[in-house]
C-alpha cells in the first residue's frame, strides 16, 4: 500500500468516525421558544411533547405561558393551563418557596389584570395549588365581592387555606347576602379556621334560618359543649324547612363532644336529649347510632327501651347498630340479662348481633335458642364462628328440609375458611369432619376428606379409617399423621395414637415430625429405647475436660494416634481424664456434661451396619462440635449456640460393620451438652447396632 | 295503606320539580305494599329505586327488575327522557312501571323506598349516599367511591351515623373467581406475597369543550350538582370520565378502583405508605385532563404494587386484571378466570360462570341481605373508601409530580401541604357535605 492511498484511507476512516459521531451526538436541545411555538401549533404529538419540556426550563417560562390561557384555540388553552399546573406543581414542592411565591404573585398579577371571565375562571382554578402563606390574595378577594365571580373565588380561598384566604372569607361574612353567608361559613368550617367562630356563632343567633342552620353545621365539628342548649333551643323554634339541618348538626356536636375528648358524659345527655325531643326517626336513629357508637355499655338500656317501644319499626336499623357497635367489654353481660326481656323479634335481632361479635360468651344463648325458626338460627350462627357453632349447625344440616341443610352446609364451610383466616386448625378440621358427616354424595365427601386430610382433628381418625382401610390411613402423608397422633393422644387414645406413631417411626423424615413425636413420647418402653427407635446414637465414651486454649490447631483431639484406646488417659493429678462409658438421657439421648467455661469434652462411639451404606449423621450441640468418622474428620461447626434437634446435618459413608464416631464438644460457656443420631440420605431413622 | 309517619323533612322543592334548595314547598308521596319504611323482615322485597339510570345505571335497572329480592320503585334520572326510555323498559319486562322523577330528593322524601342505587356520575356519588342516609335509606353506590379522600371520610362517617348500610359497587367481592384466588393468594401457598400489580388499558379522552344548547329535559345544573359551573357540552356530558370535575382520573378511578379492591384483599393491607405516578401523552392530547398511559407504583409494608396503563397492555394472556407475586409462585386474575405459576404447585386453573353483566345480582342480593340482617355487606364502604384512596393519591401523584409519603391513619400526605390540597374540593352551594 502506498503512502496516498493510506492517507486516503486514513481520510475516509477518519470522515466516516467523525460522521459517526455525528450520528450518536445528541441533538440540539429545543429552545423554549420553539416549544412555545409547538405548544400554539396543529401538530398534537408536538405539543404533548413541548408539554413535557416546557417545565424543564422552570419559571420563567410563565410570562410567555400565561397569556396563552386566552387562547380561542382550546387545545392550545388546555395545553398551556396543563403545562402552567405543572409548573405550579412543581415549585409547590418543600424547599421551593421562594419560586412558588414568584409563579403565585405572577398569576395574581394576572388575576387582577384582566376582567375576561374565562381568564379569572382559569386562574381561580390554578392558583389554589400554589399560593403560599403570606401571599397578598387582593387580586382574588375583589372578585368576592362581585355576583359573577363570587362563588369562584370563595372556591380559590377555600382550597387554598392559607391565613390571608381564611381572613378573606372571614372579612366577607358579615358583608355578604345570606345565602352566600351560608357558602362562606361551609368554607371556613372546610378550612377548620377557629378565627371564624365568634363570627358563626354570631350567626347562629342572628342570622335567617338558612344561616343559622349553616351556622350550626359550621360550629358543630368544635365539639364545645357550650353550643348544646343553643343548638337543642334552635331546633325547637327554627321553622320546619331547616330543623333537619339543625338536628344534624346536634348529632355531629355530640359526636365532636366525645371524639374530641373532655365531654363524653355532656356527650352523651345530648344524645339522650335528642332522642326524646326530636320527632325525626332519622334524627332519633342517628341518636341511638351516636349511643352506640361512642357509648359503653351503661347506654343499652337506653338503646333496647327505645327499640321496644318504636312501633314503626324505623327505629330497628339503627338501634342494631348501635349496640353492634358498642365497644366496652361489659356489653355481653348486660346483652346476655337484658336478652330475656326482650321481645322474640328483638331477640332474633340480638342473636345476629351477638354472632357477629364472635364472643364465646353468647353461646349459651344460641344453645337455648330452639324456639326460634331454624332459618333464622342458621343465619344468627353462620356468623358466629366459634367451633361450638359447628355441631349446632351440623343437626341444623341434617333436616329434612334441603334448603335449610344446604345453608346449613355453605355455614359451615364459610366457618372452615373462617378459622383457617384466624390460624385455627382445629377448628377447621371440625368443620370439614362436620362436611364429611353431613355430605349427601361422595363428591361432598371427597371434598371434605381433603379438607380433613389438611387439618387433622381426633375425631377425624375414625371417619378417615372407616373411608379409606387402615393401610389407606397409614399413607397419609407423615405431618397428617402426626398431628392426627397428637390430638388421639390428647384425647386419651393412646391405642390409635400409637398405632400412627408406630407408622411414623419408619416415615418420619423431616425434623419436625420427629420433633413431633418426641414431643409426644414413645410408643411403649423407655425413652432411651425410643430413642433409637428414631436413630439416636445413646451409648457414648466421653473423655473431658479438656482445655481449649491447647486444643491443637489442626483439630486433631491431642491424643488422637491411630485408633482410639479406651483404657488410655490423659493428663495427670487431679487433671487426669479417663474415658468414661456413659448412655444418653430421653427420647433425644442427650449426653450432658458438668457445666464449665472454655473447654471441650470429646464422645466416642462405636456403631455396627450390615452392609455399607450412606447416611446422614444428624447432631445437635452446645455449643460448637467437629466430628470425625472412621477416624476421618467429617464436619466442623464451631459456634455459640443450644442443642436442638438436627442442628447439623453432615453426609457420612458407613462401612459394612463396625463403624467409629468421634465428636468433640466446644464449650465456650452456659450449657454443655449434645446428641446424634443416624438416618438415611432421606432422613428416615437408620437400624444399627451399638457396641 | 298504613299509617303515614309523621316524618318532618328537610329539603323542599316545588311542585314543578325545579331545585330552588331551601324555602320551597315540601313534597311527600307514600305507596301502598309495606306502608312505610318498617323494618324489611327476611320474606320481605327490598324496596328499591335507582338514580343515575344512564350506561351503569341502565344495567342495575334491568338486573333489579327481574331480581325477586327486590321490588324497583323508582328511577331517577336528571335527563327525563333517559329515565323515561329506562320506564319503558322494565315496563316491556316486568309488566310494572315504577314511578320517574327528574330530581333525586323527590325519591329520597319517599317512605316506601328502602334502599337506593347511586348510579350517576362520580360527583355526585358522595352527597348522594350521605343524602341517602340521611333519608334513612340504605345505599348501593358505584364505584369510584369519591372524587376526594375527604368526601369519602365523610360517606362513611354518615353511614355509621345514621347506622345504615352502605355497599360499595366493587362487585368482584361478590365472584366466585375472585373469591377464590384470593382464598388461593391468603393460604399461603404462593409463599410471601411481595408484589402485586394491576393494568388496563390506555385512557382516550379527548380535550377541546365547545359549549352547545341545553338539550330539552335534561337539568344540566342538577347534573353539575357540588361541581363548578360550566356551560353544557356533550363532550363534558357524555365524556365526564375524562374531566376531573366529574371524575378524578380516567381509567384510574374507573377499574382502578374495582382492581386495587382485589389487591388490597389478597395482600390484606390497605393503607398505602407512598405513591409515586409517571404519565404521558405519547400521541398528543396535551390539554387532557387524563394522561394517556399511566405507570403508579404504591409502596405497602412489605409488599410494592403496581399499576400499568400502557398500549398493548396484556400479563398472561389478560389484557386486565390483577397479578400477585409470591416467593413461590404467581397468580394471574381477571373477572374470567385465575391461573396459577409454576405447574409445580399443583392448583387448576380455574374459569369461572362467564360474567353476564356489570350489574351483578350476587352482589346486589348481599346488600339487600345486609339490609335486612344489618351486618355490614361485602363491599362496605369503609373498605371501599380505602380501595379508592389508592387510585385518588395517584391521580394527585401525576399533578403534583412527585413522591408522595402518605399517613394512612390520618389520611393526609406527610410534610406536604400542597399535596394535601388535593384531598378535598368546595362544593358549589347550595350543596354542602
Amino acid at each position: 500500500m502506498n503512502y496516498r492511498m493510506l492517507t486516503t484511507r486514513l481520510g475516509v476512516a477518519a470522515a466516516l468516525l467523525v460522521c459517526g459521531s455525528i450520528a450518536v451526538a445528541e441533538a440540539p436541545r429545543p429552545t423554549l421558544d420553539e416549544l412555545v411555538q409547538d405548544l400554539r401549533g396543529g401538530d398534537e404529538i408536538k405539543r404533548s411533547l413541548a408539554r413535557q419540556f416546557i417545565p424543564r426550563y422552570g419559571i420563567g417560562t410563565m410570562a410567555q405561558l400565561i397569556p396563552l390561557l386566552k387562547e380561542e384555540n382550546a387545545s392550545i388553552s388546555w395545553a398551556a393551563n396543563k403545562v402552567i399546573l405543572d409548573i405550579a406543581n412543581d415549585v409547590s414542592v418543600p424547599g421551593r418557596e421562594a419560586d412558588r411565591a414568584t409563579v403565585a404573585k405572577q398569576l395574581l398579577d394576572a388575576l387582577a389584570a384582566t376582567d375576561v371571565q374565562s381568564e379569572q375562571f382559569t386562574l381561580l382554578r390554578i392558583l389554589p395549588i400554589v399560593i403560599p402563606e403570606g401571599a397578598d390574595l387582593s387580586a382574588i378577594d375583589a372578585l368576592l365581592y362581585q355576583d359573577h365571580t363570587r362563588e369562584r373565588a370563595r372556591r380559590a380561598l377555600q382550597e387554598s387555606g392559607t391565613s390571608e384566604a381564611r381572613a378573606a372569607l372571614r372579612t366577607a361574612l358579615p358583608k355578604v347576602d345570606a345565602i352566600f353567608a351560608c357558602a362562606l361559613m361551609d368554607a371556613l368550617d372546610k378550612t377548620g379556621d377557629a378565627k371564624a367562630i365568634p363570627l358563626i356563632a354570631n350567626k347562629l343567633v342572628q342570622g335567617t334560618p338558612a344561616e343559622q342552620a349553616a351556622a350550626a353545621r359550621a360550629l358543630a365539628p368544635t365539639g364545645d359543649p357550650a353550643y348544646r342548649e343553643p343548638f337543642l333551643a334552635l331546633a325547637r323554634t327554627i321553622d320546619i324547612n331547616h330543623r333537619f339541618a339543625v338536628e344534624d348538626a346536634t348529632l355531629r356536636l355530640a359526636d365532636a363532644m366525645a371524639v374530641n375528648g373532655g365531654a363524653w358524659d355532656a356527650s352523651m345527655a345530648l344524645f339522650r336529649t335528642l332522642l326524646e325531643q326530636s320527632d325525626n326517626p332519622v334524627i332519633q336513629g342517628g341518636a341511638l347510632a351516636g349511643l352506640g357508637r361512642r357509648g359503653d355499655a351503661s347506654v343499652m338500656d337506653t338503646i333496647l327501651s327505645t327499640w321496644r317501644s318504636d312501633t314503626t319499626g324505623l327505629l330497628e336499623a339503627p338501634a342494631m347498630a348501635a349496640i353492634e357497635s358498642l365497644n366496652d367489654p361489659a356489653v355481653p353481660e348486660r346483652l346476655m340479662t337484658a336478652f330475656p326481656e326482650q321481645s322474640p323479634a328483638i331477640q332474633e335481632r340480638l342473636l345476629g348481633i351477638m354472632a357477629r361479635t364472635q364472643d364465646p360468651r353468647y353461646l349459651p344463648l344460641f344453645e337455648g335458642a330452639e324456639s326460634l325458626s331454624p332459618a333464622l338460627r342458621i343465619d344468627a350462627l353462620s356468623q358466629y364462628h366459634v367451633p361450638q357453632s359447628i355441631p349446632l349447625l351440623e343437626a341444623l344440616a341434617t333436616t329434612d328440609d334441603a334448603g335449610h341443610a344446604m345453608k346449613a352446609a355453605e355455614a359451615i364451610r364459610t366457618m372452615g375458611t373462617a378459622f383457617r383466616d384466624q390460624g385455627n386448625p382445629q377448628g377447621t378440621g371440625r368443620a370439614y369432619l362436620a362436611l364429611y358427616r353431613i355430605a349427601r354424595d361422595d363428591v361432598g365427601r371427597a371434598e371434605a376428606l381433603e379438607g380433613i386430610k389438611a387439618y387433622p382433628v381426633a375425631e377425624a381418625y375414625d371417619e378417615l379409617k372407616s373411608a379409606l382401610g387402615e393401610n389407606g390411613l397409614l399413607e397419609l402423608s407423615p405431618q397428617v399423621l402426626t398431628g392426627m397422633a397428637r390430638v388421639l393422644a390428647e384425647a386419651q387414645r393412646g391405642e390409635e395414637a400409637n398405632l400412627l406413631k408406630t407408622a411414623l417411626l419408619t416415615r418420619a423424615t423431616d425434623t419436625g415430625t420427629v420433633q413431633q413425636l418426641i414431643q409426644m413420647g414413645p410408643v411403649s418402653g423407655s425413652a432411651e429405647d425410643f430413642a433409637r427407635q428414631l436413630g439416636f446414637i445413646n451409648e457414648w465414651h466421653i473423655a473431658l475436660p479438656f482445655p481449649l486454649k491447647d486444643a491443637p490447631t489442626d483439630g486433631r483431639p491431642v491424643m488422637l494416634d491411630g485408633t482410639i484406646d479406651l483404657t488410655a488417659s490423659f493428663g495427670e493429678g487431679d487433671k487426669k481424664v479417663a474415658w468414661t462409658p456413659t448412655k444418653g438421657a430421653g427420647a433425644m439421648a442427650l449426653v450432658n456434661f458438668p457445666l464449665q467455661d472454655q473447654v471441650r469434652a470429646f464422645a466416642y462411639a462405636t456403631i455396627h451396619v450390615a452392609e455399607g451404606q450412606d447416611a446422614t449423621l444428624r447432631i445437635g450441640s452446645d455449643d460448637g462440635v467437629r466430628a470425625w468418622v472412621n477416624g476421618v474428620q467429617v464436619h466442623e461447626n464451631i459456634t455459640d449456640r443450644g442443642t436442638a434437634l438436627d442442628n447439623d446435618l453432615v453426609p457420612v459413608k458407613l462401612q459394612g460393620g463396625d463403624n467409629t464416631i468421634l465428636l468433640e464438644i466446644i464449650q465456650h460457656g452456659g450449657g454443655w451438652n449434645f446428641c446424634a443420631r443416624l438416618t438415611t440420605p432421606e432422613g428416615a431413622p437408620l437400624a444399627f447396632e451399638q457396641k | 295503606m298504613g299509617k303515614i309517619p309523621s316524618i318532618n323533612r328537610r329539603r323542599f322543592l316545588t311542585r314543578t320539580g325545579k331545585a330552588l334548595g331551601v324555602g320551597a314547598v315540601f313534597l311527600t308521596g307514600t305507596k301502598s305494599g309495606r306502608a312505610n319504611a318498617a323494618r324489611v323482615t327476611p320474606s320481605d322485597q327490598v324496596r328499591t329505586a335507582v338514580i343515575g339510570t344512564g350506561g351503569m345505571g341502565g344495567r342495575h335497572v334491568e338486573a333489579l327488575a327481574e331480581n325477586p329480592n327486590c321490588h324497583l320503585v323508582a328511577l331517577c334520572d336528571v335527563a327525563k327522557g333517559r329515565y323515561h326510555n329506562r320506564l319503558d323498559k322494565v315496563e316491556e319486562m316486568t309488566g310494572r312501571r315504577p314511578e320517574g322523577f327528574q330530581d333525586f330528593r323527590y325519591v329520597l322524601d319517599r317512605d316506601d323506598i328502602d334502599g337506593i342505587f347511586i348510579a350517576t356520575p362520580d360527583h355526585w356519588h358522595p352527597l348522594l349516599a350521605i343524602k341517602g342516609c340521611e333519608a334513612g335509606k340504605d345505599v348501593y353506590v358505584e364505584k369510584p367511591a369519591c372524587p376526594t379522600v375527604a368526601e369519602g371520610r365523610a360517606m362513611v362517617e354518615a353511614a355509621r351515623r345514621y347506622g345504615r348500610v352502605m355497599q360499595l359497587g366493587t362487585q368482584q367481592r361478590s365472584m366466585p373467581v375472585f373469591q377464590k384466588a384470593i382464598d388461593i393468594v391468603r393460604s399461603g401457598r404462593l409463599g410471601q406475597i411481595t408484589s402485586a400489580s394491576a393494568w388496563v388499558n390506555v385512557n382516550g379522552w379527548g380535550v377541546g369543550l365547545k359549549e352547545e344548547p341545553v338539550p330539552n329535559g335534561l337539568d344540566w345544573d342538577l347534573w353539575l350538582g357540588p361541581s363548578p359551573y360550566e356551560p353544557f357540552s356533550m363532550g363534558r356530558y357524555g365524556g365526564f370520565m375524562g374531566h376531573h370535575d366529574y371524575a378524578r382520573g380516567g381509567q384510574l378511578t374507573n377499574w382502578g378502583v374495582h382492581l386495587m379492591d382485589i389487591v388490597h384483599w389478597g395482600i390484606g393491607q390497605d393503607k398505602p405508605l407512598n405513591v409515586q405516578a409517571i404519565g404521558t401523552s405519547p400521541r398528543g392530547n396535551a390539554g387532557s385532563q387524563n394522561f394517556e398511559s399511566i405507570d403508579s407504583i404504591w409502596e405497602y409494608p412489605g409488599v410494592n404494587v403496581t399499576w400499568e396503563q400502557r398500549h398493548s397492555n396484556e400479563h398472561g394472556g389478560k389484557g386486565l386484571g390483577i397479578m400477585f407475586q409470591g416467593t413461590e409462585g404467581k397468580l394471574i386474575v381477571d373477572r374470567a378466570t385465575f391461573k396459577v405459576f409454576p405447574d409445580s404447585l399443583g392448583i387448576e386453573e380455574f374459569i369461572g360462570e362467564p360474567e353476564k353483566s356489570w350489574a351483578n345480582k350476587d352482589h346486589h342480593n348481599n346488600f339487600f341481605d345486609c339490609i335486612r340482617t344489618r351486618k355490614k355487606p361485602a363491599a362496605d364502604i369503609e373498605q371501599g373508601v380505602r380501595s379508592t384512596i389508592p387510585v385518588l393519591l395517584a391521580g394527585i401523584a401525576l399533578k403534583t409530580r412527585r413522591k408522595l409519603n402518605w399517613d394512612g391513619e390520618a389520611e393526609q400526605f406527610i410534610q406536604d401541604d400542597a399535596a394535601n390540597r388535593y384531598l378535598s374540593r368546595a362544593y358549589r352551594p347550595p350543596w354542602h357535605l
